[in-house]
């Protein structure tokens, strides 16, 4: 350390002719922070939101601004709480779209809420939980561009029972077979109703909630019965099991049908 | 039983060098381990959630004990603790270094008592309760704190000369610069809530660029131009402090701490400049030890919310890396707890001798050159994990994170990147904001 003679100031290595103000320095990181914030802005509303597949989802793609398109796979429910959700199928993956209560109803009073056999392409966040399911989580109805059916939905396929594995997780499906046993939840209880089908020795457990059952008029079909099924394909606690969301995918197949 | 033991201990002693180098965050650490483990499970290694849990709040507990060393003899802290810079400097520039880290550690250490004595045995059952009853008044708590922060701003100049304009502006310039700094950080939250340019693959780690940027980058460049001379340090086995001054101080700092940890958002910055009010006019001692308390009671106890049963909330970016990779259980509050006792336990008995080690390497090692070792450390993660727009992201939060470095403003301000999208959407506010910048 050394003394500066003109102002008895210590100072460190030789004093230079022409010192560096801090204003300057001031400055140039205003310059910094303004400049860089506005080419940021720039080359991110520029780049365009990238379209993404379902089915190519990883974990650290959590948080990300993306597009999806595809066919709407289930009606848009409306919680109570406020808020909407759907699923989305496209082509790779099933996937559900949420939003809060301010897209619900700006979606109802536009009478956009999609329905089963739309073509939509909407914008989201996706959220992925350790599970590896993924939700889309929409930000603004303004990025949701729906395309109504023409015609019916495209009919899931329809197989046998001993077919539905966890490969076919994500895919809607129809099946047939006969009620084996009912399991139904307690009063008050979040828990699904289980119907246990069988078909050839083979055996798949449907599962519904209690909109459902509301829909089928509270009425729960007695085992022996013949039914007929149209869900999704899900692994629970490494069970195969067929989701069932609308009261219409269920029913009792009469004689003769 | 001995695995998960070990494997705390492992996260704590990763965690004694990671608490060395300036300006790293555990969190940016973490990412890097969600990575692998992902990788991982991809290649069809599934993770124990055994190891990697205690592993995880090992790194943790850990880190927020320790990193009090570099906050007080590097100069560099995190943002939980930057309100220990100053004192801190106090009593390394006299020569009492040790002391000063080791009083922040007992705070560390009183705040881990709380959490494992206190907290934890209570949260089950009041916390939900709690969250129920304050979850439809958070937006408008968020704005009273974002209030508190730029009222808080005092102006450094003005006191001279004669009155008039230039005084005026002299005052302002400070408090001009802490507005500033928020509004910019506040965009580019929008920014990269709305429209991030991190590349879709590593989405996860969207805003660590930005963090480093703001807060991390620029104390190490600041310490790296730094021309100050640490004078000779003496360290005293005996602490200026006793059970009054701890307990005083641990209820300042979990106040701070437990705010932060609990409610969305308010990161451990907040939690200090919450019980660095509450202590400042009173004791040196209990202001340091309350931020000691603050930051453990932060980093921590987010983590530990994240296992409460009944509760299971995701705050702060170490439980929403662990909510990527795992969906809790009751047990698992158990493993948490005894894990961070285990840990908080570790690592402040690791954090006197680290402490001379430190010291000594300052001795012989320029301290400027370990701010550039960590700066270069820094730089390459964010390169690794966000590639080159990650490090774009992060030069531009570099000039917005020098702004209150270079205008002596407060660098809390730079929280403005997190705590103004989200009190805007928590409003429902933030999607005509987004909309009128552009973004939607």
């Amino acid at each position: 350390m050394k003394t500066n003679e003109s102002n008895s100031q210590p100072s460190y290595g030789p004093q230079v002719k022409r010192p560096l103000r801090v204003r300057v320095l001031q400055n140039l990181s205003l310059l910094l922070a303004f400049a860089g914030l506005i080419l940021l802005y720039l080359y991110s509303v520029n780049r365009g939101i990238p379209l993404v597949r379902a089915g190519e989802l990883s974990p650290t793609m959590n948080f990300a601004t993306v597009r999806l398109s595809g066919n709407v796979t289930r009606d848009a429910y409306l919680f109570k709480s406020g808020g909407v959700v759907f699923d989305v199928d496209d082509g790779s993956a099933v996937i559900a779209v949420m939003g809060g209560r301010a897209q619900a109803d700006a979606l109802k009073a536009e009478n956009r809420l999609p329905r089963r056999g739309d073509r939509i392409e909407v914008v989201g966040r996706l959220s992925i939980s350790a599970e590896r399911e993924p939700t889309l989580r929409l930000q603004s109805v303004d990025q949701l561009r729906l395309s109504r059916r023409p015609a019916a939905a495209p009919a899931a396929s329809l197989v046998r029972l001993a077919d539905v594995t966890a490969e076919q997780e994500g895919r809607q499906v129809s099946v047939t077979g006969l009620l084996k046993e009912t399991s139904l939840p307690r009063p008050g209880s979040k828990a699904p109703y289980i119907l246990t089908l069988e078909e050839e020795g083979a055996e798949l457990a449907v599962v519904f909630w209690d909109r459902v059952f509301q829909g089928l008029g509270r009425d729960i079909p007695m085992p022996g019965k013949l039914i007929s099924a149209c869900g999704r394909v899900d692994v629970y606690k490494g069970t195969v099991q067929l989701k069932v969301w609308e009261a219409e995918d269920l029913r009792v197949v009469r004689a003769g049908e | 039983m001995i695995l998960p033991a070990v494997a705390v201990l492992a996260g704590t002693v990763l965690a004694c060098f990671l608490a060395i180098l300036p300006g790293l965050h555990i969190y940016n650490v973490m990412g890097l381990v969600a990575m692998l483990l992902y990788a991982l499970n991809g290649g069809g290694v599934a993770s124990m959630p055994e190891v990697t849990i205690p592993f995880l709040i090992g790194l943790v507990t850990g880190w927020s004990v320790l990193n009090t060393i570099p906050s007080v003899l590097l100069g560099a802290p995190d943002e939980s603790a930057i309100f220990t810079v100053l004192p801190g400097q106090k009593y390394l520039m006299s020569g009492r270094g040790y002391e000063g880290v080791m009083m922040i550690g007992a705070g560390s250490l009183v705040g881990v008592f709380m959490l494992v004595f206190i907290i934890g045995p209570l949260a089950p059952k009041f916390l939900p309760v709690l969250r129920c009853v304050l979850n439809p008044h958070l937006h408008w708590i968020l704005w009273v704190i974002i209030t508190f922060i730029l009222i808080t701003e005092w102006p450094k100049g003005g006191n001279w000369g004669p009155a008039g304009w230039r005084k005026f502006f002299d005052a302002w310039s400070t408090l001009g610069a802490g507005l500033l700094t928020f509004m910019l950080s506040g965009l580019l939250g929008f920014l990269l809530l709305y429209r991030s340019p991190v590349s879709v693959e590593n989405a996860f780690q969207n805003i660590m660029p930005a963090f480093v940027g703001l807060f991390a980058i620029p104390w190490c460049l600041l310490n790296a131009v730094s021309g100050a001379e640490v004078p000779k340090q003496i360290v005293r086995e005996d602490l200026n402090i006793n059970g009054d001054l701890l307990l005083r101080s641990g209820i300042a700092g979990g106040i701070g701490g437990g705010f932060a940890a609990f409610f969305p958002v308010v990161t451990g910055g907040v939690g200090g400049l919450l019980a660095g009010h509450a202590t400042a006019q009173r004791d040196e001692r209990i202001f340091m030890m309350s931020q000691g308390v603050s930051k453990t009671v932060y980093y921590t106890g987010a983590l530990m919310l994240f296992f409460v049963p009944g509760l299971y909330l995701t705050r702060g970016g170490g439980a929403w890396i662990i909510r990527g990779l795992y969906t809790p259980r009751t047990c698992d509050f158990y493993l948490a707890l005894g894990s961070i006792a285990l840990s908080g336990a570790v690592s402040f008995l690791l954090l006197s001798p680290l402490t001379k080690w430190t010291l000594k390497l300052m001795k012989k090692v320029d301290y400027r050159w370990i701010s550039v070792f960590a700066l270069a450390i820094i730089v390459a993660l964010v390169f690794s994990i966000t590639r080159w727009t990650g490090l774009f992201v992060m030069i531009v939060a570099t000039g917005i994170g020098l702004l209150p470095v270079l205008f002596g403003s407060r660098r809390l301000n730079c929280l403005g990147m997190l705590l103004l999208p989200i009190a805007c959407n928590m409003s429902g506010i933030g999607e005509p904001v987004a909309a009128f910048l552009g973004l939607l």
